[in-house]
């Protein structure tokens, strides 16, 4: 194979790629026209398209998948259900208005507990192998949030942690304060100042750290879920991980922790 | 935020995207519902693409629109166009999906090859064909692979993939043929492409 084969080879999967027609006066096609070894190679390429094209995906049924999808929205819990329509600017603004003379009147700072973590059996082994991974987070790199306080304030600065009869509850080391999205949030709810452009909205991830408080860990996952897939960084992981594991659900509790091993925050 | 440089394609419409999604987060299902069925297709596209099985696909094109339903108050319309919002977190759920899995690749792909006047034995061939061709794009990297069907299987066009995996229409270009020198080089001495 000469150079100008060479050439003609490296381009066409790029011009089968982008479509392109070989203008029958070019160099391209004048060579093609001349090496049979070249136009095979076209042709073959041409073919493969060709025979990709003939697949056809499955589609699915336009009534039974919008049907799902709703099923699936009216299964969420209610409250998440709900912040549709009730975090939409407006009705936020009126309620943070009222809630901010609240906050004023009572403006004394909480104390916060961070001994108590939803667990269970083992999570201690891995949370202390987490410890180190969370702690290096820099509390620098958390971004900025201003005190504005949605409709349900939550009123449990002391997180619970799941009942189970008999099983003994192993220690827990203490994460740093300020690191642990649950244990270290304020009892006044902290709002997302990146989200200023659309009037403030609360963050997925202080939704979470609300309804963990409030030990309802299934809506925690789901809303620290929603925050993960907004924002991948090993903080919001490893809550998405805590989260999961105090509602019950471990296969996703452990790749929560293992996408923090791997630093990589998915 | 990544800035996409390509020409908006003829199935999205942003400024009635946004109309729908606003309407949407105001509680109106219908608005919901249109954008449900315009970004269906594509965003089940992707899912079979990246996942290589119906059920699961299906169920994380849901998953991704229950999603985005529950996170439109989130929905920045002047950092992201809505299609492109919506379709990251597409790719995140079906990220999530190949996370699951002991395997990140499918087996084969389940598509379905289309033939002119099939006697039996031309069904047959098709079908060795079929699994054969399948079996050499379910082997192919994930980045080929999923532009390959997307454009050549599910018909979308390069710029609509583009838009649906957050990179320019070039880097689509590049993908796609690389896909089919791979694809060439695998079956070049065997006739059967
Ligand atoms: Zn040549």
């Amino acid at each position: 194979m000469n150079l100008v084969c060479t050439c003609v080879r490296r381009r066409l999967a790029a011009l089968t790629a982008s479509g392109t027609e070989i203008g029958p006066a070019s160099w391209l096609a004048r060579h093609l026209a001349a090496c049979p070894d070249c136009s095979l190679e076209s042709r073959a390429l041409a073919s493969l398209a060709g025979d990709l094209a003939s697949a056809r995906l499955p589609e699915p049924d336009e009534q039974t998948f919008a049907a799902a999808v709703w099923r699936k929205v009216d299964a969420l819990p209610a409250p998440i259900r709900r912040a549709v329509w009730w975090q939409s600017p407006g009705l936020l603004a009126a309620a943070a208005g009222a809630c901010a003379v609240a906050l004023w009147m009572a403006r004394e700072p909480a104390r916060v507990d961070i001994t108590e973590q939803p667990h269970s059996p083992g999570s201690a082994v891995r949370a202390a192998g987490l410890a180190g991974t969370v702690a290096s987070i820099s509390p620098a790199s958390r971004p900025k949030a201003d005190l504005v306080t949605p409709p349900p304030a939550p009123p449990v600065p002391r997180v619970k942690k799941p009942t189970a009869a008999g099983s003994r509850t192993p220690a827990i080391p203490k994460l740093r304060p300020g690191l642990n999205p649950a244990s270290a949030r304020p009892r006044r709810m902290l709002a997302s100042a990146a989200s200023s452009t659309a009037g403030s909205t609360v963050a997925w991830s202080d939704w979470g750290s609300y309804y963990e408080q409030k030990g309802d860990y299934r809506s925690a996952a789901y809303a620290y879920g929603m925050a993960h897939s907004e924002k991948r960084d090993p903080t919001t992981a490893f809550a998405y991980g805590r989260a999961s594991e105090a509602s019950g659900d471990l296969a996703s509790a452990m790749d929560r922790y293992a996408a923090v091993l791997e630093q990589d925050g998915g | 935020m990544h800035t996409i440089a390509v020409t908006r394609p003829h199935w999205q419409t942003e400024s009635d995207d946004l109309a729908l999604a606003a309407a949407a987060r105001d509680g109106d299902r219908s608005a919901y519902a249109v954008l449900i069925a315009r970004y269906r297709g594509m965003a089940f596209a992707y899912a079979l693409s990246a996942l290589g099985n119906r059920e699961e696909a299906e169920d994380a094109a849901q998953d991704a629109f229950v999603q985005a339903y529950s996170a439109m108050p989130r929905f920045d319309p002047d950092r992201a166009e809505w299609a492109a919002w919506f379709m990251r977190i597409v790719r995140n759920r079906c990220r999530d999906g190949l996370r699951r899995r002991k395997t990140r690749r499918p087996a084969e792909m389940p598509l379905e090859i289309v033939d002119e006047a099939p006697g039996p034995e031309a069904v047959t061939m098709a079908d060795d064909r079929r699994r054969v061709l399948m079996q050499a794009v379910a082997a192919l990297p994930e980045a080929q692979r999923v532009p390959l069907i997307m454009h050549y299987a599910a018909g979308r066009t390069r710029v609509e993939i583009a838009h649906a995996l957050g990179v320019p229409e070039s880097t689509i270009i590049g993908r796609l043929a690389g896909g089919l020198k791979t694809l060439r080089r695998r079956f070049g001495g065997e006739g059967l492409i």
